[in-house]
């Protein structure tokens, strides 16, 4: 019992305190070098889950799989993973990516109807597949971001959608964080939101222009347009 | 039966010291690992975290004196007295030093990141404290009235 709650007391004091509002981050409070260094602690079987759940979660970690082996081996992932309570941290965010799938899909013009098949995670693709067509999907009393989220869709304001995708994990995690103060899930938590913040301080408008020309110019490199040179 | 009572009451005898030295291994374990990892977190304050992580060894001495204090021949007279005192003082020093470690390894996470809140911040752990002084002085009370022969 108390070695299980107080399994990484050294390893979650000896990370800095993260800090209680996402968007006032303006650097993570640990490198990923570091991070990692200090992960080195845990056992065998809690890196095995950290890497399934970071696996599942993380963007530069997914294949550009079809949809079908996406669900079929995120599952199986899924039910890899030994504590409940992680499981359920996975799956809420894996749900979350679904409705806004869903979403941005019926906004892409899209129709599902309940016969169809919609690959996703979570318990709500019957009400996806029934409602296709109702704003919220008929969840807007259950999941209220919903209806926000799908106004952003709608007025094509994509960057303000991703900042309140990620304050509702912030928000999420930071609940789920009471409780949890020295046990794995403390830990699984702290790098989730290590995530969440890197990404958020990654952000960078520059660096995103500078990025968006190097990749038109490398498409463009051997593109050669017929009436150069001709007088 | 009447060996079974002397048993008990042996047992009874050494109970506070062997429940309150686990209470203190297991409370200064844990406040210590929390230390050691604000120390790597932290350039300043060591000595105080270091400090800190000690506090739930007084329950082993708590239980020495305890124990001490009921030390006597016994028999079937005094057994059921000495076990009685000296495992319920046990189990509740060796409690709050699991606890106190718990309070501990919370004040120096919380003082590392927030170093002006050092002093509050071990209010609680000295709250339990005070629940195994308790603890020790009314066993010291009780066993007065313990027969010594």
């Amino acid at each position: 019992m108390i070695n299980q709650r107080f399994k990484y007391t050294l390893l979650l004091s000896s990370l800095p305190v993260q800090p209680a509002e996402l968007f006032t981050s303006k650097l993570p409070v640990i490198s990923r070098i570091q991070l990692d260094k200090r992960l080195a602690i845990l056992d065998a079987e809690d890196t095995a889950d950290l890497d399934r759940i970071e696996g599942l979660l993380h963007w530069s970690k997914m294949h550009e799989w079809d949809d079908a082996t996406i669900i079929n081996r995120g599952q199986s992932e899924l039910n890899l993973i030994r504590s409940s309570f992680l499981r359920d941290i996975v799956s809420w965010r894996l749900e979350l990516r679904t409705l806004l799938t869903a979403l941005r899909r019926r906004h892409a013009g899209e129709n599902i109807t309940p016969s169809d098949i919609f690959y996703g995670f979570g318990d709500h693709l019957q009400f996806i597949r029934r409602n296709w067509q109702k704003p919220d999907f008929g969840l807007g009393n259950t999941l209220p971001w919903l209806k926000q989220a799908n106004q952003l869709i709608t007025e094509n304001k994509p960057q303000t959608l991703d900042k309140l995708m990620l304050e509702l994990n912030w928000k999420h995690y930071a609940r789920l964080s009471l409780g949890h103060y020295f046990d794995f899930p403390a830990v699984a938590l702290y790098v989730l939101r290590w995530d969440l913040i890197n990404r958020w301080v990654s952000y960078d408008k520059d660096r995103a222009l500078l990025r968006f020309n190097e990749l038109i110019s490398a498409g463009m490199a051997d593109v050669s347009l017929e009436f150069e040179g001709k007088p | 039966m009447n060996e079974l009572l002397v048993v008990l009451g042996w047992i009874g005898l050494y109970a506070p010291m062997a429940l309150g030295a686990v209470g203190s291994i297991m409370g200064c374990s844990v406040a210590g690992q929390a230390a050691i990892g604000a120390m790597l977190d932290t350039e300043t304050g060591h000595g105080r975290y270091i400090g800190v992580s000690a506090m739930p060894s007084s329950q082993v001495i708590f239980g020495i004196v305890v124990m001490f204090t009921l030390n006597r021949p016994v028999n079937i007279d005094n057994a059921a007295g000495l076990f009685a005192v000296g495992v319920l003082a046990g189990l509740a020093l060796m409690f709050s030093g699991v606890y106190q470690g718990q309070c501990c390894a919370a004040a120096i996470h919380a003082s590392k990141a927030k170093p002006e809140i050092f002093g509050l911040s071990i209010v609680p752990a000295a709250i339990v404290e005070g629940f195994a002084v308790f603890t020790f002085i009314f066993a010291l009370v009780i066993s007065g009235g313990i027969p010594k022969l």
